[in-house]
Order: C-alpha cells, then sequence, then structure tokens
C-alpha cells in the first residue's frame, strides 16, 4: 500500500529529519568545548584517575590512575576551582605561556591586516602582467599547506639569525597570503567611481586608502582579524621547530603535548586559553559573516 | 537601527570583558610569583660542609656522698637540746646534742640485780662433784680373778683327765659314731624300701639291674592283666555252653523225629485210608517234621558259632597262661636283682655299723677315763666368766664417756655464763657513765644531713639522732651510657657541668666506667664521676657532659636536619629547577646515616654530599617533591 501524506506533512517530515542530523552534528561538534570546560571543574585527583591511563607513558614508574580505559566523564564528582585556583595562582608559568601567545599572536594579526590591506589595495587598484604574476604566485604559495613553507622559512630564518627568537615566528606571520588573498576579492568589489569621485574631489592614493577603502572594508578586516587571531592562537608546529628556549612556547604548546604534562591542570588552562578567542569571536561574530559573506560575493 | 544599537552594546560589552580579562591575567602574571611564594611553605636551609665533629657523652645524676655516718643515741634519754641544723657544717669535737637520763630510770639498779643473779648462777653451776668408778674398778677386778680361777680349775681338769685319746680324737670320734649311726639307719631305710619292692627314694647306685627288671616284671604284669580282661570279656560273651547247646539240639532232634514219625503214620494212614481228613493230618504232620527239621539246623548252626568262641576262648587262657609265666619269670628275676641290692646295702650297712662301733669304742674308752662331763662344765664356767668380765669393763667405758660429756656440756653454759656476765659488767659501767647529763659530739668533719629529733623528744637506745655527711670523704654522681658512648671517654677525664651555677668551683672527674650489674642483660655501662666543690649537695641532680675526641668528616649539617621515619633517617635537600621566571626550589629525601654528632652538628653519610643545601627548618611540615620557598636573608 503506498502512503498518500500532504505536501505540508513532508515538509514537516523533512524538518524534523534536517532538525535531528543538525542536532547530531551540533552535539559532536560541541561536545569537546563542553567536556573541556565541565572537566575544569575536577580536581587533579578525579582527572588523573579518569585519564590516567593517557599518560601512562609519562608516569611509568609512579603509575597514579586507577581505571585502565578512559572515561569521559561530564559531571564531577565534586566541583572543584582547584584546578582554575592552581593555575591563576600557583603556576606563573602558565599565565607565562599564555602572554607568551599573546606575544606572538598580537603583533602577527596587526601587522599582518596591516600589510595585508595595503597590498590587496595595490592588487585591486593596478593591473598588469606583473600584478597578475604575483597575485597568482600569492594564490598558490596561500594553497599550500604551511608544513610545506615551513623548511623554507626555517632555512630563511636561519640565514636571517633569527632562529630561535620570536621572530622566525613572527615575520612569516606578518607575511600570510590568505588575508592578502580574501582583502584583495573584498577591495575589488568596491566600485572603481567611488576612487574617481575621490580623485575628483582632489584626493590622493593614501588618502583614497584610509578614507575611501579602509572604512569600506572594515568589517573584512574584522573578520580577517579575527581569522587569523584564531588561526596562529591554535600554532603548534611553528614554536616547536622555530624556537629553542622552551619558556618562548605559547600556551597552544603545551595544551598539545597535554599526554606528557600536567594534565590534571589542562582542561583549566585549556578553558583559560579559550577565553579571548571566544570574546573576540563573540565580539567580531557579525563582522566574520559580513566580511566572508562579502568577499565571496559578486566582483563589483 | 535598534538592532544596530543593540549589537554595539553588546560589542562594548564583550570588549570590556576582554580588556577586563587581559588586565585580569596581567596583573596575575605580575603577582604570580609574590602569590605562589606566600603558598608555599618558608624553609631555612644551609649547605652540607666540611666539619670537625667533637662528641660529647651527656648524663646526669644524682649527687650522692662517699661517706655518711649516723649520731646513735646511747640509753633512754629526753633531748635537752638539738645544736645544729641541716645543712650546716660541723667539725670534730663540736657538740651536736645535749640528752639528759629520763626521771625514775631505774635501768642502773635492774642490772645490777640482774649481775648479781647472773654470778650467783655461776658459782653454784662450779660446785659440782668429779666422778669416782671406784665400785666399778673393783668388780673388774673380781670378775678376772674369778676367771682366772675357772681358767685354772679347766685345766686341772684337763691334766688329770691325761690319757691316749686325745681331745681331738673323742670329738672326731663323737661325730663318726653319730655319722655312721646316721648312715646305718638310712642304709637300713634303703634295705627296707627294696625288701618291700619300693625304689623310690633309693639311690641309683643301689638299683643296678633292679629298675630293668622291675620294668619288665610291670610289663609281663600288665600283658597278664590284659590277657586276663581279654578272657573275662571273651567269657562273658558267651551266655551257652556247647554242652547245653549239645542237648538242646538232641531234644529238637527228637521233637523232629517225633514229627517225622508222626508224619509218616499219618501219611500211611492217608495212604491207608485216604481221606481228607487223612490228608490234612498227614500235611499238619509234615509241616510240623518240618519245621522241627528247621529249628535242628538253627540250634546246630548255633552250635557251630558257639564252639567257635570256646576255641578263641581256650586260646585266651593259653596266652593268660603264658602271661603268667612270663610274669613269673620277671618275678624271679626282680626278686635276684632285689636280693643283689639288697646284698649291696647290707655289705655298707655292716660297713657303717663297724665304723661305728669303733668310735664308739674310743668314745667309750674315753668315757671310761672319765673327766669329759667335768671340763665341758669348767669349760662353760669359763665362758660365762669372760662374758662377766666384759660386760663389766663396757659398762665402765660408757658410763666414763657419758660422764665427758655432761664435763664438756658444763664448761660451755660456764663460759656461756662467765661471758654473759662480763658483758653485763660492761653494760652497766656504761650506763653508770651515761646516766646523768651526756654531751653528743661530732666524730668527724662533715654537713648535717638530717636531724631527726627536736628539744624535749625522748629517745630510744640506739635511736639515730642525726645523720651526717663526711666531706672529706667526697661526692659521687652515676649514670648509665651506650656501650659505645663508654668506649669513646676515658678515666680520668674532667667533665663539663652543664647545668651548674657560674664561677662555681665545682669539678666532676671521670672514676671508673663499669658494667650495670642491676640489669645483667644491658650492654649499657654506669659512669661514675667524682666530684669536688664547695657548693654541693647531696641529692642535687647535676648534668655533665664528657668531650670525647674530635674527628673530621665530610659532610657535616645541623642535627636539627635529620629527621627519622621508618625508613630510617634522612634529611631534606634543596633542589633547583629553572623556569622561566626563575628558578624553583623542590625538596628532595636523601636518606643518610648518622656517624657522629655533637650538640650542633651531625656528620652524615648516604645520599647527600657536601655541597648539597640542606633544609634545617620549616614553618609546616614538607614531604619530599613538595615546591618550598627559601627564607629571606637565607
Amino acid at each position: 500500500m503506498k502512503l498518500h501524506l500532504g505536501r505540508r506533512t513532508r515538509r514537516n517530515i523533512h524538518t524534523a529529519v534536517l532538525f535531528v542530523f543538525a542536532f547530531i552534528a551540533a552535539l559532536l561538534f560541541i561536545m569537546p568545548t563542553v567536556l573541556t570546560i565541565s572537566n575544569s571543574f575536577m580536581t587533579e585527583t578525579e582527572i588523573n584517575a579518569n585519564y590516567g591511563a593517557m599518560i601512562e607513558s609519562a608516569s611509568a614508574d609512579k603509575k597514579n590512575y586507577i581505571s585502565e580505559d578512559l572515561n569521559l566523564k561530564f559531571i564531577p564528582d565534586k566541583v572543584s576551582f582547584e584546578q582554575f585556583s592552581t593555575v591563576l595562582f600557583k603556576s606563573p608559568d602558565y599565565l607565562l605561556k599564555f602572554w607568551n601567545s599573546v606575544i606572538l599572536v598580537v603583533p602577527i594579526t596587526v601587522f599582518q591586516l596591516l600589510l595585508a590591506a595595503v597590498t590587496a589595495y595595490g592588487f585591486s587598484r593596478y593591473r598588469g602582467k606583473v600584478r597578475e604574476i604575483i597575485f597568482f604566485a600569492y594564490i598558490i604559495l596561500m594553497l599550500m599547506p604551511y608544513q610545506v613553507t615551513l623548511v623554507p622559512n626555517y632555512m630563511v630564518s636561519k640565514w636571517l639569525g633569527i632562529l630561535g627568537t620570536r621572530w622566525a615566528i613572527i615575520l612569516p606571520g606578518i607575511f600570510s597570503p590568505f588575508s592578502v588573498y580574501l582583502l584583495t576579492k573584498v577591495m575589488r568589489r568596491i566600485p572603481k567611481a567611488y576612487y574617481e569621485a575621490a580623485r575628483l574631489d582632489g584626493a590622493g592614493e593614501v588618502q583614497i586608502f584610509f578614507q575611501i577603502c579602509m572604512p569600506l572594508c572594515r568589517s573584512s578586516m574584522l573578520s580577517v582579524g579575527l581569522l587569523v587571531f584564531i588561526d596562529y592562537w591554535n600554532m603548534v608546529e611553528q614554536p616547536l621547530i622555530l624556537l629553542d628556549d622552551e619558556t618562548q612556547y605559547p600556551l597552544s604548546v603545551f595544551l598539545s603535548q597535554i599526554n606528557t604534562g600536567d594534565v590534571g591542570l589542562a582542561f583549566a588552562v585549556a578553558v583559560v586559553y579559550m577565553i579571548p578567542a571566544l570574546l573576540l569571536f563573540l565580539y567580531g561574530e557579525e563582522y566574520l559573516v559580513e566580511g566572508i559573506t562579502y568577499s565571496g560575493g559578486v566582483k563589483g | 537601527m535598534e538592532e544596530q544599537n543593540r549589537n554595539v552594546k553588546r560589542r562594548e560589552r564583550i570588549k570590556t570583558i576582554l580588556i577586563i580579562f587581559l588586565a585580569l591575567m596581567l596583573v596575575l602574571t605580575f603577582f604570580s610569583n609574590t602569590i605562589l611564594n606566600y603558598s608555599l611553605p618558608t624553609v631555612t636551609a644551609q649547605y652540607a660542609g666540611y666539619g670537625t665533629i667533637s662528641e660529647k657523652v651527656r648524663g646526669s645524676g644524682i649527687v650522692k656522698a662517699n661517706k655518711n655516718y649516723d649520731v646513735v643515741a646511747v640509753g633512754n634519754r629526753t633531748v635537752t637540746s638539738v645544736n645544729v641544723k641541716q645543712g650546716d657544717h660541723v667539725k670534730k669535737g663540736d657538740t651536736l646534742f645535749v640528752l639528759d637520763a629520763v626521771e625514775g630510770d631505774e635501768s642502773v639498779e635492774a642490772a645490777e640485780q640482774e649481775l648479781e643473779t647472773l654470778e650467783l648462777t655461776y658459782q653454784k653451776a662450779l660446785l659440782t662433784i668429779a666422778p669416782s668408778y671406784e665400785k666399778e674398778n673393783q668388780d673388774i677386778a673380781n670378775a678376772r680373778k674369778a676367771l682366772q680361777d675357772a681358767v685354772n680349775r679347766l685345766n686341772e681338769a684337763k691334766r688329770n683327765a691325761g690319757n691316749n685319746v686325745s681331745e681331738a680324737d673323742y670329738r672326731k670320734a663323737t661325730s663318726d659314731a653319730q655319722k655312721y649311726t646316721q648312715e646305718v639307719t638310712t642304709l637300713s631305710g634303703y634295705l627296707a624300701a627294696i625288701s618291700t619292692g619300693e625304689t623310690t627314694g633309693v639311690p641309683s647306685k643301689y638299683l643296678s639291674g633292679m629298675s630293668e627288671a622291675k620294668s619288665a616284671y610291670d610289663a609281663a604284669d600288665a600283658d597278664l592283666a590284659q590277657a586276663s580282661a581279654d578272657l573275662e570279656t571273651k567269657k562273658a560273651a558267651l551266655t551257652v555252653d556247647s554242652a547245653t547247646q549239645k542237648t538242646a539240639i538232641l531234644a529238637l532232634e527228637r521233637t523232629a523225629e517225633e514229627a517225622q514219625t508222626a508224619y509218616v503214620r499219618a501219611k500211611e494212614d492217608y495212604d491207608a485210608g485216604g481221606t481228607t481228613e487223612l490228608q490234612r493230618i498227614m500235611e499238619d504232620a509234615q509241616q510240623a517234621a518240618k519245621y522241627a527239621q528247621e529249628d535242628v539246623d538253627n540250634a546246630k548252626a548255633v552250635l557251630t558259632e558257639i564252639q567257635a568262641k570256646e576255641a578263641e576262648i581256650a586260646a585266651a587262657e593259653d596266652t593268660v597262661s603264658s602271661a603268667q609265666s612270663t610274669l613269673n619269670d620277671a618275678r624271679k628275676k626282680l626278686d635276684a636283682a632285689a636280693e643283689a641290692a639288697a646284698a649291696a646295702i647290707q655289705k655298707e650297712i655292716d660297713s657303717a655299723q663297724s665304723a661305728a662301733d669303733k668310735a664308739q669304742e674310743i668314745l667309750n674308752s674315753y668315757d671310761a677315763e672319765g673327766a669329759a662331763t667335768d671340763l665341758d662344765a669348767l669349760q662353760a664356767d669359763v665362758t660365762l666368766q669372760e662374758q662377766t668380765l666384759q660386760g663389766l669393763i663396757i659398762t665402765l667405758a660408757d658410763t666414763k664417756r657419758n660422764d665427758e660429756l655432761t664435763e664438756q656440756q658444763n664448761a660451755i653454759d660456764l663460759k656461756s655464763q662467765q661471758q654473759t656476765i662480763e658483758n653485763k659488767k660492761k653494760e652497766l659501767e656504761e650506763m653508770k657513765k651515761n646516766s646523768g647529763t651526756m654531751t653528743i659530739k661530732c666524730e668527724n668533719k662533715g654537713i648535717v644531713s638530717s636531724v631527726n629529733f627536736s628539744a624535749g623528744d625522748p629517745v630510744m637506745d640506739g635511736a639515730v639522732l642525726a645523720g651526717i655527711t663526711l666531706t672529706d670523704a667526697g661526692y659521687t654522681v652515676e649514670f648509665s651510657v651506650s656501650a659505645e658512648q663508654a668506649r669513646k671517654v676515658s678515666v680520668g677525664t674532667v667533665a663539663d657541668i652543664t647545668n651548674g651555677y657560674y664561677n662555681s668551683d665545682t669539678k666532676a672527674t671521670l672514676v671508673s666506667s663499669k658494667a650495670n650489674i642491676e640489669q645483667p642483660n644491658s650492654t649499657d655501662r654506669i659512669l661514675t664521676f667524682d666530684i669536688t666543690g664547695s657548693d654541693i649537695t647531696v641529692g642535687q641532680m647535676l648534668g655533665l657532659s664528657i668531650s670525647c675526641s674530635s674527628q673530621s668528616y665530610d659532610c657535616v649539617v645541623p642535627s636539627s636536619a635529620i629527621m627519622e621515619d621508618n625508613d630510617g633517617k634522612f634529611v631534606l635537600v634543596m633542589r633547583s629547577k629553572s623556569t622561566p621566571l626563575g628558578n624553583r626550589y623542590y625538596c628532595s629525601r636523601a636518606n643518610v646515616t648518622v656517624l657522629a654528632s655533637d650538640e650542633m652538628s651531625s656528620a652524615v653519610q648516604g645520599d647527600v654530599s657536601y655541597s648539597d643545601f640542606v633544609i634545617t627548618a620549616s614553618e609546616k611540615p614538607l614531604t619530599p617533591g613538595m615546591q618550598v620557598r627559601q627564607e629571606e636573608g637565607t
């Protein structure tokens, strides 16, 4: 027997199925974050008891965990601020690593935005064969995985004599092709009439750039800045390879090495580390959507 | 527009939060070390290093005087005055107490009376009579004389008896006569026994051949008895003899003959008459004749058996007669053997009889000479006199021994009485001397350690009035130390007084180190110090410390740094760990063995080296691995 359902009913079913899939997907994505936050309120003992097996290699001589398997626990046995207290008040190392992250990421973001804006302006304003070749090179470079450029980065850093210093991370960071590409796409959408009107009004290139182009690209700049910040806030490979001194490592490196370190504090550290990125995202959420949409829109 | 404003406000709030967060992080970072340091336990530490340890043996003990003497009261008195108090320094001749006699004290008079009584008793005891043994001696002399007389009489009698038969022969003859007479009696008994055929009790040497004859006789006798019994049995079995049976058969034969005749006649009649009745008669007669003949036959068969038995009986009778003849032969042989034995015995009897006769002859001849009876009587008299004399001598010896014992006992008693009298005299003298007021003086230089009576108190004889410590004899302090410590000190070392007064002249010198005899199982030793000085008091606690030889060690740490738990002694060592914010300090455990120690420092050996930073004190209890903070200024 064949079921004859109404059009409306079918649509409702379709919606319900989509909702279920979306819900499951959302749950999968949000679960690690929820787990991190809830586990940050556990005591170190409880963390060791549940995730001790994970750090067995680190404590082979001193087995201090109970469960042989990993226990994904969402509800702490006893809500405790011990981890936060330890991280914020008794562990200057983590705070220092946090500031290491800030010291690396902030200059990269700021200078990259500045440089990218200027570069993108050039690409959008001037056309010619050379520009096309350079822009193509930028695109090629952008498409390459970071790990491919790591070796040349290392060699250049060594040649420049900045290997082992923060400049070895900051300088390649500043000259990233991604934001140039994205901003070029945005700036090309600005109608030429705006520039011509400004020029008729007697504005120079610098004036046009700062007073016409930049305000029009503000949301895109912010969204690009946010993406760049989050990208570099999570960097792991660069510090590991380009920095010698562990004291200069950002906090992201510590979190990547969680199974060999202080697993009892990792969740609180992760939560603390999450806050700036989260706040920035909340701050620039609209710009981010807007900027990405704008850059992907119809070329003007 | 409104939504845009809301977004702006929201962004502003988020920005503010971000700034606050960063500011907070900044502040926390800035103060992170400070906060951390305040939360860490503060410790003081110092480097372990080379050093010299002068070990000291310490101990404390109570000061004891080497010599004391007690002031003792003589006689029952009353204390009139006490001239010293506890702690006074006294010298020889100082008056300590004045004692007065108790009013109405009758003790001197009582003692005099007692002495008098004792002397009287002694005098009485001296008056004793010496023992005399004249009567006993006289009795013994009389007894000796009587014995001598008896001996003389016996000798005289023996001389008078002067014949060929000596006394020895006489005695032998007497015993021979008895012996042979006895032998004759015994042999006559054997003879009588043999004549009755009885061999039990007769020695086998007389029975050669007789035993065999006797057994042969017994066997023949037994055979005869057996044969006779057999014959009797067979005779008993034969109730009817053959003669009677023959007579019976004859009678039966006659009856059969008569029946046959009757039958023949009846047959003839029947043959003649031929009647039925005749025939019947004939048949009856025939039947009767037949039966009669059968009876005869049976009787004959029985006769045959009887004859056979009779033959057996005849044979048995032959056997009996044969056995009888055998028995008779055996009897003859037995008689012959008995005769032979009797003859042998008789021969011995004759021999013994002749010997007995011979002995009797000797006896008779002796008797004939006479005096033998007198000799026996005289001999008995001599023996009696000897016994009497011996008895008297033994009695005299016993009497003398008893008298001597009594004399010795009396002498001892007298000596004792004499001694008692002497003692009493001395006592009386002393009492006489002490009657009245008495002053008790100090006999040696010293310090009064105790005064036990005060003025007006009555004192009994021998009561301790006061104790005096002799200062010249010195003082002693003793305490116990381990054997190991005792080895480190040497006799003659002067010890430091740890609880003495400044400028005190008290001096303690080690004079001996000896085993603790009160605790034989302990290895501890007792150190004895001679104490000199002017301000020493008996009973005072004196702390002493003796320096032992000093020695250099590679690793010396403060004694306060050494801790101990179940795993033994250890020190906590500060280890540094480099961090971006400077060095962090952690305490780690180092197990050690203490080699030597003095008041401040200890020499150790183990997981700690001379350059380690050893924690000496902490404001909180530490566990190894704990992060610590070093105290400011150290």
